[in-house]
């Protein structure tokens, strides 16, 4: 029932999760007037769906090839429509225009309209007419460069994105894991630099260990058949410890937080999603500000470098102790956590109900005194 | 004890889904190509397609093709290629970019690329000209298809699909006999509407795992002769009621649904075999598969 509810939650905390990372439709780029001629020939050339045209045949501006003239070779025009009256005996390219082929006009070659439209009005095309979009190669292929309120906007998404990701899944840890949890910060705790050294082996030696253990399954040969299953298996779990561990830190850096402040009493439990929160919230801040300076060239860059930096450490040193701990599963020392279980209630105490008011003790019996014989 | 060890494995589950970030962001281009009919007198049309939507009809306009292709250049890099010499188009759009399956470690997270993966795949539709003598040969992975091939001059027709759902349709009579057509079959459906208007004297259909329906109505003449080989799967065929009917059955592990046929020395006939002014032979082998074979 319990890992009913928790699936139910987590998968609710992934959807957001998915909802803020949501795949951006790149729209395709029309060339404009600040893109190098000859970077757009080169690459309209290396296009499956493109075609080669000589630098030197490509003008910028409008393009009209009159009646009764004809183009020896191709011709192109950039930024602005092609129009074709008389003939080319090569290849008619607009970049970022219309290619439009009059009544009269002939094209030996193909007509090409790239960010626009071949339109035949009346005229000829002996090879095929095209129109693309945009290109898939060179620099056109990319989308168009965020601005910086973009830049900023889309660091502000991804750092509340996985702030309330994390915080859910944290949440979650706390209550169903608590025990795993706090294994492994204990391991923190008890030997930091340690724990740092074995994340960073761990995670140099996370793929050579994949490739063992698919070795390992080809050499028995019937374990050939569980390689993708091993392979996801493998990622699934060193991305969960990688988590678990970062949580684990968390939750570290808040109890120590709130140890500066004073705020912690050593007479009750430690408040875990307490802890767990401040934590995810000092990470959070760090991201947050680096996300509002993302407009501020390299001094945004400084900042979110410090943040990765600081998040990277915080993770190698999570991951290293559930590593140590295996998963949480082992205190430091190595001893293995006794199993909680509800404290015993003596058999019999129910039995001797003590009342409120108390029980009035009866006067223990005294010898006579000795009378004195005279 | 139990209760908490499924929690600790829904929670790693859900701890490594809410890191695995979604897919990496598409980039949809779209290419629009056509060519005027000119001196072509034939055109021979090569398709090698993955995963997406592919369409082929007539084309509304007088020429020799159009073709709208929109894809996502992330994942694949469509081409096509006239060969003016042969009248030949090929269009490939077959492959993911990089290996078919492979996993995209470049960017923050990891992105599956399947070869059926059609969440983001491919639209291609094609025209092709009425009146030019063609000849297909279609080649299709793991998409959805519809083949309205009604008016158009198939002369030759080859189709090998893997695991597509493909319709196929010929709603008028081909203005010329079709001089061979092949269907192979892989893993998923097809569906042929009035076959007997595509007028091909020869029909091989060879289906795997997935499944034929076959309608021969239409307009047709004379003798049609169908080849049909099944393994696993089935084939149905729907018959109109004035065709008379021939069939040969090598059954293994098969079986033949035919009420109307009656069996003599190994060979089916319908009632009207000998009447009948239009008639198909069949040929047909069944391994672990059905063949039902039903009046319209």
């Amino acid at each position: 029932m319990r890992a009913a509810i928790l699936a139910g939650a987590l998968a609710v905390a992934t959807a957001v999760h998915a909802a803020g990372a949501q795949t951006k439709r790149a729209p395709a780029r029309a060339p404009s007037a600040g893109d190098s001629i000859t970077a757009l020939v080169d690459s309209l050339g290396r296009d499956p769906n493109g075609v080669a045209i000589e630098r030197s045949a490509v003008e910028s501006g409008p393009r009209t090839v009159p009646a009764g003239t004809t183009v020896n070779g191709s011709i192109g025009s950039f930024h602005g429509p092609l129009d074709v009256r008389g003939t080319v005996t090569g290849n008619a390219v607009a970049l970022g225009g219309d290619v439009v082929v009059h009544s009269g006009g002939v094209v030996r070659g193909d007509a090409i309209a790239l960010g626009g439209h071949v339109q035949l009005d009346g005229g000829t095309v002996q090879g095929e007419m095209r129109s693309l979009s945009a290109l898939t190669v060179g620099p056109l292929a990319k989308s168009a460069p965020r601005t910086p309120a973009q830049a900023t906007k889309r660091s502000l998404s991804l750092a509340v994105g996985w702030y309330l990701v994390l915080a859910v899944i944290g949440l979650f840890a706390a209550l169903f894991a608590r025990g795993n949890l706090e294994n492994i910060a204990e391991r923190i705790r008890d030997d930091f630099s340690r724990c740092f050294f074995y994340g960073v082996v761990g995670q140099i030696a996370f793929l050579p260990a994949l490739v063992v253990c698919i070795v390992a399954l080809c050499i028995t040969v019937i374990g050939i058949l569980l390689i993708p299953f091993a392979i996801v298996g493998f990622v699934l779990g060193g991305a969960g410890a990688i988590a678990l561990g970062f949580l684990a830190m968390s939750y570290m850096t808040g109890e120590a937080a709130m140890r500066w402040r004073g705020a912690v009493s050593p007479y009750t439990p430690p408040p875990v999603v307490q802890f767990l929160f401040i934590g995810l919230s000092l990470y959070f801040v760090l991201w947050m500000v680096g996300g509002l300076l993302s407009w501020a060239g390299w001094f945004g860059a400084l900042i979110r470098l410090v943040a990765a930096m600081v998040t990277w450490v915080a993770v190698t040193v999570g991951f290293g102790a559930t590593l140590a701990s295996r998963g949480g599963t082992r205190a430091p020392g190595g001893r293995v956590p006794p199993p909680r279980t509800p404290p015993t209630i003596p058999d019999a105490s129910w039995q001797t109900p003590t009342p409120v008011s108390g029980v009035a003790a009866a006067r223990r019996p005294t010898p006579p005194p000795r009378s004195v014989q005279r | 004890m139990r209760a908490r060890r499924h929690s600790l494995a829904v929670l790693v589950f859900a701890l490594v889904a809410a890191h695995v970030p979604a897919a990496r962001s598409q980039v949809w281009r779209t290419v629009t190509a056509s060519r005027q009919r000119g001196a072509a007198d034939s055109l021979r049309l090569h398709v090698y397609f993955g995963a997406g939507t592919f369409n082929i009809m007539p084309a509304t306009e007088p020429l020799l093709y159009t073709l709208d292709l929109r894809f996502d250049a992330n994942r694949v890099r469509p081409m096509h290629h006239y060969d003016a010499a042969t009248n030949t188009l090929t269009i490939r759009s077959d492959s993911a970019i990089g290996h078919p399956f492979s996993l995209d470690l470049k960017r923050t997270g990891f992105n599956f690329n399947g070869p059926g993966d059609d969440r983001n795949g491919t639209d291609l539709s094609l025209g092709l000209a009425r009146g030019v003598p063609l000849d297909l040969s279609l080649t299709l992975g793991a998409c959805d298809a519809t083949l309205d091939l009604s008016n158009l001059s198939v002369r030759r027709l080859h189709l090998e699909t893997g695991a597509s759902q493909t319709t196929m349709t010929f709603s008028a009579p081909n203005p010329v006999a079709m001089t061979s057509m092949q269907l192979d079959i892989g893993a998923a459906g097809l569906t042929v509407n009035s076959l007997g208007n595509a007028r091909a004297a020869n029909v091989q259909v060879s289906a795997g795992v997935g499944g034929a329906d076959l309608d021969l109505g239409g307009t047709w003449t004379g003798t049609m002769h169908l080849v049909l080989s099944a393994a696993l799967g089935g084939i149905t065929l729907r018959v109109p009621q004035d065709v008379g009917i021939e069939a040969r059955v090598a059954k293994t592990l098969g079986s033949l649904d035919a009420a109307d046929l009656t069996e003599r020395d190994g060979v089916y006939h319908s009632a009207n075999w000998t009447t009948a002014t239009r008639t198909i032979v069949i040929d047909a082998t069944a391994t672990l598969a059905g063949l039902e074979i039903t009046r319209e």
